[in-house]
This record gives C-alpha cells, structure tokens and sequence, in this order.
C-alpha cells in the first residue's frame, strides 16, 4: 500500500512535467483534450505496472496489502494531487482577480475604476468569452447570438441542481 | 482500506452538514463556514482514526497499514484533496463560476438565445457584469492585494508580488482561451 502511494506520487510528478511540456507546445483548448486522456493513460498504465514495480523492491513494509491494494493507493493519490493541480492551472489561466492584479501592475500600478470596467464587464470582454466558449462547445452561434449546446446543458442541470440544494442564489 | 473508507465517510458527513446548514440558515460568508466545517471534521477524521480498530471490526488483515502513522497521513490526504479539490471547488464553480452563469442565464432567457450586449445586463438573474466584477473589486481590496483611493485602485506592493508571480506563470501557459 505504502509502495503504491509513493508510486503515485512519482506518477504524478512525470505527468506533471509532461503537462509543462504540452501546456507550451499545444493550444488551450488541445491542451484540455490531452489533459484528460493523460489522465486515463496514467491511471492504467500505474495500475497495470504497479505489480512489476513492487517486484523491484525487495520491502515487505512498503509492499504490504499486495499489489491490487497498491495499484489502489497510487491511483488515489495521483487523483488528489491532480484534482489539487487543476484548480491551481484555472485560478492562474483564467480567474478575473488575477487578471485585474496582472493589469494593474503592467499599467503602473493605478487605474480608474472604469478603465477596469472597460475591459472587464464590457460587451467586449463578453464576446470574448463567448468566442471562447464556443471554440470550447459549451455555445454555439446563431443568427439571435448564442446558444447553449446539448453539451452544456448537461452541465447547467447539474450546477442548477447543486445550486438549489444549497440554495446559493443566482452568484456569479 | 480503513483510510479510504474513513476519508469517504467523512466527506459525506461534510457534505450532508453543510447542506443541512446552508438549507436551513442564509449564510453570507459560505466559503468560510465550509472551511471551519472542514476543520471539525477533520478533528473528527482524526480522533476516529485513532480510536477504531485497525480492521473496523470487518477488514481483512493483509489490508491493515503496516505504520499508523503513514495511515493517517494517508487518511488526511485523501480528506484533504476530496475538499480543497472537490467539495470547495464545486462550490466555488457553483457560486461564483464566470462561464457557468452566462450558460444558466443564455438557456433561462425567453428565445434561449443571448447577444453579448443581452448578456451585460442579463448576467445573474439581471444584476448586469459592472455588479459581477464590483464583487471581485471587493475581494481584491478585501484581501489587501489593492486599495481604492475615490475613483482609482492602485494595487499595493502584496498586490504587486501577487501579479509578478502570476504574470510569470501566465507567461509561462498559455492565456486567455480557457472558459471557466
């Protein structure tokens, strides 16, 4: 069990350093696709070697509970340490706060509240993001403006739901 | 298997307390109630971890961890992981997500079609994006990272440190075409 962990620590560091590899070399929305398949390729590919590695170590301590239960807790914590990882990459890529602070400092500091608006709740910023959007199928274009795709209304059923149970408002 | 199966009942426990608790009463600061409900129940997590025995009365012995110490460290990670990368974010997305609301608002909207200039206003229920980014201007100035002097914010040296490292992160990714 033990063994596993640490296997999947290692697992995750490689996928980490191959992220940086493909997070310069591939567009964002590429980039996304070859996330989650790394993802899956990692998962199996740990569980599938993880009897073959624990063969190398001669640790009974570290090897205890066999390789099954292993390949459980190094698929475990590859998970968490990549559901701990995403969020870090989206606050970075795309939060609206740390755009503002990125903007701030590379216009010396000080702006007026509008500047700020101009770029951020403006019907430009939207367009923006809904051409983003679209690129990433969540809309899609028509002759009125946008709409949602079948894709997303998966998704607006869901966080609708959640934010129903907690009763959270219309937030945004 | 006991630090999987303690992690996940305590999880569960977290989510149902918080439920319970954001049904009942309106709560302003909900981000900050979750986080103390995880820390109680992360005392919790650890007392229940040294308190029940190895096998929890129905495990197998070769699933026992072989050091106490490692197990509850393990236990802790995946608790841990499960609400700073699960529970909080899914909060978080649900709350405040950019991208979600303008989903929500385009398919509520009566001809389920929405121009950008539509979406300045409409966004969240009516409240307009000068309403969605005044909130984060708020948390900005909340989190000292930039104060506001009448009609100007300057970004104070917490702020600067902030906006070097993350423009060198960006630098580093790509930008802006991520919808979140």
């Amino acid at each position: 069990m033990i063994f596993g962990a640490l296997y999947g620590v290692f697992a995750f560091a490689v996928f980490f350093c191959v992220q940086l590899i493909f997070i310069r070399s591939l567009s964002s929305t590429q980039w996304l696709v070859w996330n989650k398949r790394g993802v899956l390729a990692a998962l199996v590919v740990l569980s599938a070697s993880t009897e073959l590695m624990q063969g190398l170590t001669g640790s009974t301590w570290l090897t205890s509970g066999g390789w099954l239960l292993s390949a459980l807790w190094g698929d475990l914590t590859f998970l968490c340490l990549y559901v701990l990882y995403m969020p870090f990459y989206f606050v970075v890529m795309t939060s609206l706060s740390v755009e503002t602070l990125i903007m701030l400092h590379h216009r010396g500091g000080t702006l007026h509240v509008s500047q700020l608006q101009e770029r951020f709740s403006s019907e430009a910023f939207v367009a923006d993001r809904f051409a983003t959007m679209s690129r990433n199928g969540m809309l899609r274009q028509t002759t009125d403006g946008y709409a949602v795709t079948e894709k997303s209304r998966q998704t607006i059923r869901l966080f609708l739901f959640i934010k129903s149970l907690w009763r959270l408002g219309a937030g945004g | 298997m006991k630090e999987i199966i303690l992690a996940a009942v305590v999880g569960l426990l977290l989510c149902t307390v918080a439920t319970a608790i954001f049904r009942v009463w309106d709560i302003e600061q909900r981000a900050s109630l979750l986080l103390r409900i995880f820390l109680a129940c992360f005392c919790l997590l650890v007392a229940l971890y040294l308190l029940t025995p190895d096998d929890l009365y129905l495990l197998g012995r070769e699933t026992i961890v072989p050091s106490k110490p490692v197990g509850l460290l393990f236990c802790s990670f995946l608790y841990t992981a499960g609400f700073f990368g699960g529970v909080l974010q899914i909060y978080n997305l649900a709350d405040r997500g950019l991208s979600l609301r303008m989903l929500i608002d385009i398919s509520s909207s009566k001809v389920g079609t929405m121009t950008p200039r539509e979406m300045t206003t409409a966004y969240a229920d009516g409240k307009g994006l000068v309403w969605m980014y005044d909130k984060r201007i708020d948390g900005i100035l909340g989190a000292g990272l930039a104060r506001r002097d009448g009609d100007l914010i300057a970004i104070t040296s917490k702020g600067m440190r902030f906006a070097r490292l993350f423009a060198s992160l960006k630098g580093f990714g790509r930008t802006g075409e991520i919808s979140r």
